[in-house]
Parts: structure tokens; sequence; C-alpha cells
């Protein structure tokens, strides 16, 4: 895992660098180094290094990891941790999509519900009363205290409604 | 003298009715926070920090400010109760905190814990007041090569302190320069790194999108990764009668305390270094020089009083270099500091100058957040207990939730949300293969401060790098890059140092 990882940042390091050539990147005669200086010998660092630590991890470097990765079975998660987040980490996920159209309110109280109800076991009335509680507190603490607006999505002329009621 | 008259200024400011307000409710939220295993004060600044867009930066500091100590009082609880450490910094508390908890002495652990926090605290506070200005005003002496060199450094002692591997330790940080620059070249105007072309790039990586990502929901992966059950909790009552009869036994260990403090504090200052290395030296030191330290580990209040009276020392110090030289002491003053940057200040004299009542509020409201936070801590312990009964069934959803609407606020897009997303799974990836998580966000942080310094550097010297280690005309900046660059070689040379004594 711990080469995958160190590949992909390889990778990721000569695409990023590729895009900053975009802009200059030398050092420009008046101005000093130009817009895509920076990202461009960042990204080759990162390349660089990256291959530095797919190197390490063959001939067992400083980072210690394999010594223990070995010891355990070399496994990096177990299929019980993986399992439990997917649990929660998929709905947040959807949660996440569905909420420029269903409005954060929905999507999160759905969201609440399911990990209370279906994941956490919890009764049925304690998981409705916190999926209700946790879109109206956010309401009220974002929408009325820092009056920062909310994705809402659908939902929005039922909100307009309810905004002007509440001024 | 004149920092006595700022200070009560400053005490006056942070005496009003909204600034102890949100005092006290940061208090509140740092402990709840600290208490609860896996989320520290990072964490909870970082998640925080949105709701701070409603107030003015001084009541937002004071805020954020609360709940660093509150953490690092919180900490302890689930340290003490638990066996599991509320953050890092609570690390070092497990040692004794534990076996104390296990031979019925809860309370004594939990009462040492808070008490030894206020010492370290109050110790620390005194020295920020009268160490702050006289380093700010040092800082008036730097120009562009001289604020690079000091980012430099700061990259250095990340890079040096940080992190068994350094290789990884720098692919963080670069990632996280290489963040910084998407968006909008800063000295050309044109955009810069617009990945397919999506519009949400223009504005750039927010460093509050990258650190709720990171440090919220990665955390809470890597916290359901550990699996949901609850564990063995030892019960315990605080009253006014263990309270005192505590602080008679702490009398005893008053030099590990002073010890501590200190230590806490100059450690705390140290970029990069924070409340979590200074509470292990402090408890490291405290066991070699005790005369009974042959108990620690078996359960010994000196045990527990070393690293909290640290860790609360640290976190102080860690401001100091934050507001003077604009470089994080710690990953939580490192968060903060973006912040700073969000409000509009510029860390350093100027802050002092134009800014005295944020600066002076700030200071005050020390005094008062560590005052309210030992009371918070003792007397609300059974409140604290009961939530960590809380399962992370119902604690997650919520946590994830609100870090969702955290990522929104700052630009009002979704898209934003979705990076925290991705942040956040990059987040428990770099967690499980040991990439350091703090380098990263600083150098967002930091990302165009570094930048800007450095090609102005370059104009000014013509194109030639040498600006920077020009003794002569730039000594100060010389001295600090040449500190970075021997920083940086530290651990390759202790790594060559031990490969050469394993062949013999």
């Amino acid at each position: 895992m711990d080469r995958l990882v160190a590949g992909l940042l390889f990778f990721l390091g000569i695409g990023v660098a590729w895009k900053s050539t975009e802009l200059p990147i030398g050092i420009l005669p008046k101005e000093g180094p130009g817009g895509g200086f920076l990202p461009f010998w960042l990204s080759v660092g990162i390349s660089v290094v990256s291959a530095g630590v797919l190197i390490q991890s063959y001939i067992g470097g400083s980072s210690g990891e394999d010594a223990e990765g070995a010891a355990a079975g070399n496994r990096f998660i177990s299929w019980e941790g993986f399992v439990d987040i997917l649990r929660v980490g998929i709905p947040a996920l959807v949660m996440i999509l569905l909420t420029s159209t269903i409005s954060i309110y929905f999507a999160s109280a759905v969201f609440v519900f399911y990990c209370l109800y279906f994941v956490g076991r919890h009764g049925l009335s304690m998981s409705l009363s916190v999926a209700a509680g946790v879109p109206v507190g956010i309401f009220f603490i974002f929408e009325k205290f820092l009056i920062i607006p909310l994705p809402k999505g659908i939902a929005d002329p039922v909100f307009y409604l309810e905004w002007s009621a509440l001024f | 003298m004149e920092i006595l008259g700022n200070l009560f200024y400053g005490l006056s400011i942070a005496l009003s009715p909204e600034n102890l307000l949100m005092a006290l409710i940061g208090v509140v939220l740092g402990v709840a926070i600290g208490a609860m295993p896996g989320l520290g004060s990072v964490n909870g600044v970082a998640i925080l920090l949105p709701i701070t867009y409603a107030v003015p930066p001084t009541s937002a500091i004071i805020f954020l400010a609360a709940i660093y100590y509150g953490a690092m009082y919180g900490g302890a609880i689930s340290s003490i109760t638990l066996n599991i450490p509320g953050a890092s910094t609570a690390v070092a508390t497990t040692f004794d905190g534990y076996p104390l908890a296990q031979k019925g002495r809860a309370a004594d652990a939990l009462v040492t814990a808070g008490v030894a926090s206020f010492i370290g605290g109050t110790i620390s506070i005194v020295l920020f007041t009268f160490f702050a200005p006289p380093l700010a005003e040092f800082a008036l002496r730097f120009g562009p090569p001289e604020e690079f060199a000091v980012v430099f450094l700061a990259y250095g002692t990340f890079a040096g302190l940080g992190g068994e591997n350094p290789l990884k330790t720098l692919i963080a940080t670069m990632m996280g320069l290489l963040m910084s620059t998407v968006g909008t070249d800063i000295v050309s105007g044109s955009p810069r790194l617009i990945f397919f072309n999506i519009p949400g790039f223009y504005h750039g990586i927010n460093f509050l999108v990258l650190a709720i990502g990171l440090y919220g929901v990665g955390e809470i992966f890597y916290i359901l990764e550990g699996g949901l059950q609850a564990r063995e909790r030892y019960q315990t009552k605080v009253g006014i009668r263990e309270i005192v009869s505590t602080v008679i036994d702490l009398w005893k260990y008053k030099v590990t305390l002073l010890r501590g403090s200190f230590l806490g504090f100059f450690v705390g200052m140290l970029p990069a270094a924070g409340a979590t290395p200074a509470s292990f030296m402090s408890y490291s030191i405290a066991k070699r020089f005790s005369k009974e330290s042959n108990q620690f580990g078996k359960g010994t209040i000196e045990g527990v009083a070393a690293p909290e009276c640290a860790n609360n020392a640290a976190s102080t110090g860690a401001m100091l270099p934050m507001l003077t030289l604009g470089i994080p002491g710690s990953p939580t003053t490192a968060v903060m500091l973006g912040a700073l940057y969000v409000w509009g200040l510029i860390p350093g004299p100027r802050l002092f100058i134009e800014n005295p009542e944020f600066v002076w509020g700030l200071t005050g409201s020390l005094y008062i957040a560590n005052t309210m936070a030992v009371l918070v801590a003792l007397f609300a312990i059974p409140i604290f207990i009961w939530m960590l009964r809380m399962p992370m069934t119902i604690l997650a959803p919520i946590i994830l939730v609100v870090c969702a609407v955290g990522g929104f606020s700052p630009t009002q897009d979704m898209f934003d949300v979705y990076l925290m997303f991705i942040f956040g799974v990059i987040g428990y990836f770099f967690r499980k293969l040991d990439y350091p998580l703090a380098p990263m966000v600083l150098a967002l942080v930091l990302g165009n401060l570094t930048e800007r310094t450095f090609r102005q550097s370059m104009i000014i010297s013509h194109g030639s790098i040498g600006i920077f280690f020009d003794f002569s005309g730039h000594p100060i900046a010389a001295t600090l890059m040449w500190l970075s660059v021997a920083l940086f070689a530290a651990p390759l040379i202790s790594l060559i140092l031990r490969r050469k004594r394993a062949h013999f």
C-alpha cells in the first residue's frame, strides 16, 4: 500500500509538472521567477521524493514500517475496519452529493437517521430525534447566527417562506 | 512598565461580556473535544473555525485559544479513565494516569491533571506576556529575505522534528506548497493550475477546506476503523475534599511543576514542536530526576503532573511565534495562523501596533480562559465522563455533518465540500502510512507568503540566491537559513550515523 501511494504520488507529480508549464517556468529577466516556476519544481520534487520512498520500501528504509508490517502479517487495514469506515463513509459521500439537490437539511437528516438507526442500531425515537435535531441546530447556528446561507437545492421556496416568516 | 499597562488594557477587553462568553463556550467545547478519544485541539480548532466568522477577530481568537486550552485539560480525562489518550497531547498522561485509576485513585489523577495544567498555563502566560513585545520588535528588522528565511526555518523544523520519515515529511510539505499555488499567480495575476477547468479551483484551495478535511473527516475515518465498541471505564467523583488534598500533595512536586512549565513553554515556542513533544519530554525528564523514579509507570501523581503542566505551557508557547513572527509553534497554531490571514491580520510587529486590542485582548483572555478551564475541568468531570459514554455511532455522523457545513462556509461552493471529502480520504491514508499532516497544512497556510517573499527577494537580488546567505548584507536571514539547512540535514545525518554504528 505504501508503494501504491508512493507510485501514485510519483505520477501525480509528473502530471502537475506538465500542467504547470502553462505558465513560464524559467527565471524571467526583470520579474524574477515565472508563474510556473514554483509549481513545476515542487511537483518534480514530489515525483523525485516519492521515487525515493518507493526505493526505501524495497531496501527497508528508515520508516521502520516494514518490520512491524511483516510481523503483523502486513495488513494495511483489516476487513472489519474497512467495512466500518465504509458503513459511515459511503452514506456521508451520498449525503454530500445529494446536498445540492435536496438541501443540506434533508440530506443531513437522512444521513444522521441512517447512521443512527441502521448502522448504530439505536432506537427509533432516538434516531428520529437526533436526525431532526441536527438540521435544526445547523439552521440556527449557521443561517441565523452566522448568516451564512447553506445549500437548499429544490427545497428553496419552502425555506424562503420560513425565512421571511422568521423576520 | 508599559507591558503591565497593556496587560490591564487587554484584561479589560477580555472581561467584556461577549469575550467572556466566547471564552467560556470555547473552554467547555475544548474540554469536551479534548476528552473525546481521537479528537484533539487541532481538530476542534479546525472544525469550529467557521463559527468564528460571525464575531470580530478578537473574540474569535479568544474562542479558539479557549478551545486550545480546554483541550489540554480535557485530554487527560479519557487518558486517565479509559487509557485512551484524548489527543496526542495527552498520551504521556496515560502512563501514570490509568494505573492510578486502576488503583482506585482516579480522582487524585484527575485533580492533579487539572491543577498541574493550571500551573503550567499560568506560568507560561506570564512568560508570554513578557516575551511577546520584545520578540515582535525584533521582527521589525525583517525585510523579504528575512521573512523568507523565517518561513524556511519553519519548514526546516517540521522536517527535522516531525515524523520518523523525513522523505514523507518532505512530500507532505511540498504537497501543501503546491496546493497553495493553485488559483491565481500572485505576481502576474494569471490563473494557475486550474485542473480540468473546474471553476472551483479559481479561488484556490482554501486552507480551512484542507484542515477540516484532513483533521476532521480524515480523523473520523481513522477512528471508525478502530471499531465502535465501548471500553471499560472508571467512575469517579471529584469534590472539594479531593481537590484540596491533592493540591497539598502536589506541593511536594513543585520543582517538577516549575521545570515542566518552563520546558513546555520553550518547546512550544519552537516552530512545529507543540504540546505533544513537550509532554513527553517533561515526563522523561521528571522520571530521570525524580526521587521516586521507580514509581513512574505504576501510578504516581508526579507522572501525571509533569506532562500535564508541560502541555498547557506548550500551547501558550506555541502562540508566541505565531503572533510575533507568523510561524506557528504547533499544528494547532498552524490552523489558527490560517485564521489570522482569513481575518486580514498579518502577524508580526504590525499586529502589535495596529491591532493592540487583538494581541492584548488575547493575552488577557488567556489568564481568564486558564482559570475557567480548571474550574470547568474539575467540577464538570462527571458530565464529561457521561459524555464519553456516547458511542461513536452518534458522534461520527454529527461531526461529519458539521464538517460538511464547515467546508461549505468559507466559499459557499459545494465543490469545496467535495474537495474536503477527498482530503478526508487522503488524510486517512496519510495517517495510516505515516505521512505527517501538520506540514501539509502549514505549507498551505504559509505558501503564499513563501512565494511572495522568495520572488521579492529574488527581485531585490536581481536573480541571485546568494542574498539569503549573505552574512554582511542580511545577517539575520543568513543565520536562519543555515539553521534551516542544518535542520533539514539532521535526519539524514542521524540516519548515516545510525548505519555506521550498526556496521560495527
